[in-house]
């Protein structure tokens, strides 16, 4: 059963147990973003220092989905410089939680990248 | 109810290697075989364009576009000249609201509405409102079974008297399931003159309306809630009304004559209806209806709808993390039930019945004020036509408490 679902074991973990969960005092970037209609909302707090993300704190209230997947998001950004988060691609996104491109939930997952995107403007 | 079934392929399909538990009628009915062979059968044998030849075909596709026309009519009651056509619900509040715009409305009157209304009833009004500097008063839901708050619609008809123009209200709310009374409403707004539109969308699938009985000036609704397809809508306006505006879109089919300088409109309903019409669609409605008449008993269907309402807020109800959204008394939810679950998005919950082949809705079902007004997230719907059972619900029951047990 748990192949079956897109709610696997380390999906719930990481719903229930956020990494990076919270906000930053000394943020140099910051966003909000949300899916109204399906309640989703998310901010994003980032430390860049010398065009590399050095620190990534997020808070979220909405779907597991959107939840786990910036926590996942969240591990793999932290050292990462922003040319590389620019080339980083929906598709591993979702990837990251085992969702199908045509999964009715894309938009729950892409929220957090989506949220990245929009504090590196 | 079995034999109902039947009736509808859809609903033998396997979703996710399970069989299809469709709960979300509200959102749209599944189509009976009728409805779907007659609008094949249209486009395979008699397909033209209404109205523009003389020749065979053309013949019968006007015939039964209008036949059309005076089956719906009959159905809800009216005279075939206060009924057209439109492309759905909510296009058929948008041409109330445009036709109604500079015929009716000055900078400083009022529009009623209510709290629990659908987006479709709430924007059309705040579009309009914001052209003209009209103000929108809206009727509180109030009470354990989530009425209408009459005395506030009272005190607005004393505040405002002849300013309000227009009371518009939902007739089933589609997500408390709870059937507004039209009478007193209709008497209130005739004490001051302002017309009435009636939200039809979810009441026209589930009991028999009668539009000279309800005694609105406009009833309004969508094939595709009531067995019919996508892209056919209804609107009902008397005929006084009808004949006094001018139309909302222009072009062929709606005039009886056009020269450089102008043209001559068609009468009602034609006059409406502008260039050439969703012909399959209209056949498809009155296809809708005629197996309605022939297979649906009202009272019967919502006997057992309301039964599987009470099993639903029964199995629901004893769960300390499940918060009912609505009517206190599970009769007064019509065939639908909104909730919410501690700890679980809605669209988790939805993920997770789907995977399980149970389709629901979640989200805010097109009425944020609605949820505002309750404090309440996005919520979980479930929705019944006459053809879900009670073994559906048991089912959605047990795999309720197997996800809660796990999330």
């Amino acid at each position: 059963m748990e192949k079956d679902t897109l709610y696997k074991q380390f999906i719930i973990d990481h719903y229930k147990n956020p990494k990076n969960f919270g906000s930053l005092n000394d943020a140099t970037h910051q966003a909000s973003r949300s899916n109204i209609s399906c309640g989703d909302e998310m901010e994003v707090y980032l430390k860049v220092t010398d065009g590399v993300v050095e620190d990534l704190k997020f808070e979220a209230r909405g779907c597991a989905i959107s939840i786990a997947t910036m926590s996942m998001l969240s591990e793999k950004l932290i050292g990462m410089s922003i040319e590389q988060i620019e080339q980083y691609e929906n598709s591993e996104v979702l990837h990251l939680v085992g969702m199908e491109e045509s999964s009715g939930r894309v938009k729950c997952a892409l929220l957090s990248i989506e949220s990245v995107r929009e504090a590196l403007k | 109810m079995d034999k109902l079934r039947e009736h509808f392929p859809i609903l033998d399909i396997e979703v996710n290697q399970s069989p299809l538990i469709y709960f979300d009628n509200a959102a749209t009915s599944q189509k009976p075989t009728r409805v779907i062979d007659a609008i094949s059968r249209y486009y395979r044998e008699s397909n033209s364009n209404v109205h523009r030849s003389v020749h065979t075909l053309a013949g019968e596709s006007t015939r039964l576009y209008e036949e059309a026309h005076q089956v719906v009519a009959k159905y809800i009651g009216a005279k075939e000249s206060e009924v057209f056509f439109t492309r759905n619900c909510t296009e058929g509040i948008n041409f109330v609201a445009n036709v109604l715009a500079d015929s009716h409305f000055e900078e400083g009157d009022v529009i009623v509405l209510t709290e629990m209304e659908h987006h479709s009833n709430i924007v059309p009004w705040q579009i309009l409102a914001r052209k003209k500097n009209l103000k929108l008063e809206w009727i509180p839901v109030v009470g354990d079974n989530c009425s209408l708050d009459l005395e506030y619609l009272h005190f607005l008809t004393r505040k405002y008297r002849e300013k309000i123009k227009l009371i518009t209200f939902v007739h089933t709310s589609n997500v408390l399931g709870v059937t507004n009374d039209v009478d007193q409403i209709v008497r209130l707004a005739k004490s001051v003159g302002a017309l009435t539109l009636l939200d039809g969308a979810q009441s026209v699938a589930h009991q028999k309306v009668d539009v000279k009985k309800l005694d609105v000036d406009f009833f309004v609704f969508s094939g595709h809630k009531m067995y019919g397809p996508t892209g056919i809508g209804v609107v009902y306006g008397r005929q006084e009304i009808l004949e006094s505006v001018e139309p909302w879109h222009g072009g062929g089919e709606m005039i009886s004559k056009v020269w450089k300088t102008g043209a001559e409109w068609a009468d009602p309903p034609q006059k409406f209806e502008a260039g050439t019409p969703n012909i399959g669609g209209g056949v498809g409605l009155m296809s809708a209806v005629k197996w309605i008449n022939k297979h649906i008993d009202f009272e019967r269907s919502c006997d057992h709808e309301a039964l599987l309402v009470k099993m639903a807020v029964a199995g629901m109800g004893v769960n300390p993390r499940i918060t009912l959204l609505g009517p206190k008394s599970p009769e007064s939810r019509g065939s639908v039930v909104s909730f919410g679950v501690k700890d679980l998005h809605p669209h988790d919950l939805a993920t997770l019945l789907d995977e399980r082949g149970i389709a629901i809705r979640a989200g805010y079902h097109c009425a944020q004020p609605l949820h505002d007004k309750f404090q309440f997230g996005p919520s979980a719907r479930i929705s019944f036509m006459p053809y879900n059972t009670v073994e559906e619900v048991r089912t959605f029951l047990r795999s309720l408490n197997e996800i809660l047990r796990k999330f």
